[in-house]
């Protein structure tokens, strides 16, 4: 199972999908709120976008196709999404990718004006509704994605294709995303914070994307965040 | 464990060239050859999935 990230759908994949299904069966989900899924309310603390309600549309999704145990890897929110997983069900995940992120906990106890900077859009996406979302959907959204640079990190078929699900209803649910990181799941973060993973963990990111390279550290083998580790860096994040 | 979705909807190849906006274009579903793609239900939303490959792993 491969999760996306932020502003993405499952097209995120089209580099590794199909190559990966000469050997496996793999399955590729929208995120509620994201791509073509749809977008719940978000209830009470923003419960219907944490991290857990997450994690079980995708267990139950496994479940309807038949797979008790799979593989597993996410690009950020995707990767929130697959820690989730593996801390809620150690037995179904048998190991796990993590693209590009850090344990929401450490990102928001350590923010420096640098991290502050490169990941603006967690405080700003956050913000009440309909703050942010407003302000999104002021401007259109290839404008949007292009400041974000995707159009220079993929073909166009697949920018396209981010442009054409990027409406009011995925911008709405990102939000509700972030705002779920920053209430519900970081109060249960704050609880959690010094429980392991026991999932076999591979911790990969672009030695050009953002946070820098060292801040990947919390997930390193040294963290609290898994018993067992294996951190590796990309040479580039572009997959043209 | 978690209740099992239920399939709700199934892309044709024509539903690509029919109905872009909803199922996106020929083209993206040529990056996933042999992929179903679907709407599941699970508890609290519809959830869009593509699946395929050999499940040999």
């Amino acid at each position: 199972m491969l999760l996306h990230g932020n502003s993405q759908n499952h097209a995120t994949w089209f580099g590794v999908a199909a190559r990966l299904a000469q050997r496996y069966h793999v399955v590729l989900a929208d995120l509620r709120g994201y791509g073509d899924s749809s977008l719940p309310e978000p209830g009470a603390n923003h419960v219907n976008y944490s991290a857990p309600v997450l994690a079980s549309d995708m267990f139950e999704v496994m479940d309807s196709l038949g797979y008790q145990r799979f593989f597993l890897a996410g690009h950020d929110r995707g990767a929130r999404v697959s820690h989730r997983m593996c801390l809620d069900h150690p037995d179904r995940i048998m190991k796990v990718c993590i693209l590009d992120v850090l344990p929401s906990y450490h990102a928001w106890t350590n923010l420096s004006m640098r991290s502050a900077l490169a990941s603006w859009h967690w405080q700003f996406l956050a913000q009440p509704e309909p703050f942010p979302d407003t302000l999104i959907s002021a401007v259109p959204a290839e404008w949007f994605l292009k400041s974000r640079g995707y159009d220079r990190q993929l073909p166009k078929i697949v920018f396209d294709d981010y442009i054409r699900c990027f409406t009011k209803k995925t911008i709405l649910g990102a939000c509700r995303h972030y705002r779920a990181n920053a209430t519900i799941d970081f109060q249960t973060d704050t609880t959690e914070k010094d429980r392991k993973m026991a999932t076999p963990l591979l911790v990969l990111w672009g030695t050009r994307g953002a946070p820098p390279t060292r801040n990947f550290r919390p997930y390193g083998a040294n963290s609290r965040a898994t018993s067992s580790t294996l951190n590796r860096s990309l040479p580039a994040t572009q997959c043209k | 464990m978690a209740q099992p979705s239920s399939i709700l909807a199934e892309a044709t190849s024509a539903d690509y060239v029919r109905d872009p906006s909803h199922w996106g274009s020929p083209e993206v579903a040529a990056l996933f050859p042999g992929f179903k793609h679907l709407d599941m239900r699970t508890k609290g939303a519809i959830i869009r999935v593509r699946h395929g490959g050999s499940g040999r792993l």
